[in-house]
């Protein structure tokens, strides 16, 4: 299986791959199996890409081990882990020369089923169970553990993460659980409660939350029964990559892979629809239906901010109509004093994101990204691998979930010093190492596989075609808007008129018409550029450059000897101001009210489209 | 359809005891291959319950030996080869 020529990174690499499309159970363990057989003492890795975990439970837990074995790797990390004897916690505990201490463990998770710890037919009884009797237990077993946990704490350095007890879903009374003054439930909660805190200012020793990763999997389907009885294999397969999820937010902390800023794209991110073109009144954004999707988001990325995370904004916008929302939008929760910096310009948002890295004096590998646009993830995700670039649904309603089942902001105070030492030297040198790791736009461009179509309007196109006329704000060098007859009689002119429009598709899917052109050939000796636009969402991929091509070579074709173009500046399209200069048409006149007049006169051969890109004709 | 489940059994079976599907034979058998360990077996017996969605009893888990052992067992849970 193994060819000899791989480094031992690289077979990792495809073994995780496997994973990524199939996280099956048996993926994982054959997986975990294999990466096991590579050799990896031939490797430079710094200490704090290795782990060392240790599991200690009452029941077996191996498979456990699979699962944050491959989560660690996922993570950059290099795991070793241990997995004690099963329900031989007690004796590795309090033998002082057990396996688990010489095998000095960075991290110890230990699960324990409550059950295993009570008096015999205490749980057979607890419905004739005086109070006194059911109090008297819960302090023994709290007294238990915390000798139990005093012992390990001693006889380690490491962060100790004991699991707390899942409360069952059964009670012998039903119903009447909930009127004894201790239910079977709550006797379970409150031994919780008590641990909880217990250990509430100790800095080693954290009380991870089973009870609540079991809920939100299912408490009926967390235990697979057949192999608790063969095996005690206590929890099901399908539970066990939420069990390891949810450890991860100790070892990222424990480890400095925990994340400390949230970059935010703007239009459909933070708000619905595009600024550019709705405007400060059309976005969507109150607490009404749909734009209370956005205000909702907000306030849970407020709420995290409110805890320490830096906010930053990665938009591609004109700055000033972007801003104003901040400032003048009734709904708008996040204001710009909560920002720490701001890129909203037409960059690349990969350089971009560098930029607000050295602003903000962080590094790339401590932020997250949030962007609606599969495109700019894609770009930021294939460029800059240290950034976490969320997968955001492309449903609003889901935004908000999303944020809060990210496991990646945590912090753990043990850890802050080392987090800090050294911190600028290491970003400052791990950033020289980006720059020139980027793949340059034209790659990227390629990896999207763009198919432009540009054809004349049929009729069917016509209603997309005036909705873009009258809507485009941005990418639009004239703003000339026309009605829907109008629009109509132009197309019917074909001798005095070519309505153009632009499909574009990509490898994430169809983006429909995107752009327009209108070119007035009444005079066939000199093409009139009349409207030039595009929708926002794909500049920056050269399209726009294909679309021209195509008007130019069609002159040329028609053996027009001019094309002529111009830029009438509203405040929203300064974008578009250098377009035609940028792409060889000189200047012939700028007027008083700011009219820039172009020409194109190289009209003795076609040129070339971009060649990244695949262009229809038709 | 029974082309599938045979194949099934193949992809699970290679997959956990870590041999590429061509190699493993009808033959190879727990009682001699080292991989095979009862963790392992756990693993294997787990993932054809959950793919066939059948719970398999004490004495069909022991004898389970071979390939084609799982094939005449998991017959008896009506999967068809």
């Amino acid at each position: 299986m193994n060819s000899p020529q791989k480094t031992p990174l690289e077979k990792q690499e495809e073994l995780l791959k496997k994973i990524q499309e199939e996280p099956s159970y048996s993926n994982y363990w054959s997986i975990y199996k294999q990466i096991q057989k590579i050799d990896f003492s031939k490797i430079d890795v710094s200490a704090n890409r290795k782990i060392k975990i240790a599991l200690l439970s009452s029941f077996t837990i191996d498979p456990l081990a699979a699962f944050l074995d491959i989560d660690c790797r996922m993570e950059e990390l290099f795991p070793e882990i241990y997995v004690a004897p099963f329900n031989r916690f007690q004796e590795e505990i309090i033998d002082d020369k057990s396996k688990l201490y010489k095998f000095k463990p960075e991290i110890i998770f230990f699960f324990i089923e409550l059950e295993s710890l009570l008096e015999e037919n205490f749980l057979i009884d607890f419905t004739r169970l005086k109070e006194k009797i059911i109090v008297e237990e819960i302090d023994r077993v709290v007294e238990l553990l915390n000798d139990l946990l005093a012992k390990l704490a001693e006889n380690t350095d490491s962060m100790i993460v004991f699991s707390n007890f899942i409360s069952p879903t059964f009670s012998p009374m039903g119903v009447l659980d909930k009127k004894r003054e201790i239910g079977m439930k709550r006797f379970y909660r409150m031994i919780n409660d008590k641990l909880e805190t217990q250990f509430q200012s100790d800095s080693t020793i954290f009380i991870f939350d089973f009870d609540e990763t079991a809920s939100r999997f299912g408490k009926d389907e967390y235990i697979n029964y057949p192999m608790y009885y063969r095996g005690s294999l206590l929890l099901s397969e399908k539970f066990l990559p939420a069990v390891s999820y949810d450890l991860m937010s100790y070892i990222k902390p424990l480890k400095g892979r925990n994340r400390k800023c949230i970059v935010l794209d703007l239009d459909n991110t933070l708000w619905g629809g595009i600024i550019g073109e709705d405007g400060l009144d059309g976005i969507k954004l109150n607490i009404n239906y749909p734009g209370n999707h956005f205000v909702d988001f907000q306030k849970a990325i407020l709420s995290l901010f409110k805890r320490g995370i830096i906010l930053a904004v990665n938009s591609k916008n004109n700055e000033a109509d972007a801003l104003e929302v901040f400032q003048k939008h009734p709904y708008m929760q996040i204001k710009e004093t909560h920002l720490a910096a701001h890129r909203i310009n037409w960059n690349d948002k990969v350089q971009n994101m560098i930029e607000l890295a050295e602003e903000i004096n962080i590094g790339l590998d401590s932020m997250v990204f949030f962007d609606d646009n599969p495109v700019e993830r894609a770009r930021v995700r294939e460029a800059l691998p240290d950034v976490k670039v969320v997968d955001l649904p492309k449903s609003p309603a889901l935004y908000k979930k999303t944020l809060e089942q990210l496991n990646d902001f945590n912090t753990l105070a043990i850890t802050k010093e080392d987090l800090t030492r050294g911190e600028k030297y290491y970003f400052r040198k791990q950033r020289e190492g980006i720059r020139k790791k980027v793949q340059s736009i034209d790659e990227f461009i390629k990896t999207l596989e763009i198919v432009a179509t540009i054809k004349l309007a049929d009729k069917f196109a016509l209603p997309r075609v005036t909705s873009l006329i009258n809507r485009t704000n941005q990418f639009n060098v004239t703003t000339r808007r026309y009605t829907e007859a109008q629009v109509e009689a132009m197309h019917k002119k074909t001798t005095k008129f070519n309505v153009y429009i632009l499909e574009i598709k990509d490898k994430f899917g169809e983006e429909g018409i995107v752009g327009i052109a209108v070119v007035n050939k009444e005079n066939q000796k000199v093409w009139q550029i009349d409207t030039f636009l595009m929708s926002c969402r794909v500049i920056g991929r050269k399209v726009e450059t294909a679309f021209l091509t195509k008007i130019i070579n069609d002159a040329i074709t028609a053996k027009a000897q001019e094309i002529k173009a111009e830029y009438i500046p509203t405040k929203k399209n300064p974008l578009v101001k250098d377009f035609f200069k940028d792409h060889n048409f000189d200047l012939e006149e700028e007027l008083a009210d700011g009219t820039i007049k172009w020409s194109y006169k190289q009209m003795k051969k076609p040129i070339d489209f971009p060649k990244y890109l695949t262009v229809k004709e038709d | 359809m029974s082309e599938n489940n045979h194949d099934k059994i193949k992809d699970i079976v290679s997959k956990i005891l870590l041999v590429d599907k061509e190699e493993l034979t009808e033959k190879i058998s727990r009682k001699d291959y080292e991989a095979w360990d009862s963790m392992t077996h756990l693993v294997i017996i787990s993932e054809l319950e959950q793919n066939f969605d059948i719970i398999l009893s004490d004495d069909d888990i022991i004898a389970m030996n071979t390939i084609s052992d799982i094939k005449t067992i998991l017959a008896k849970y009506e999967v068809s080869f």
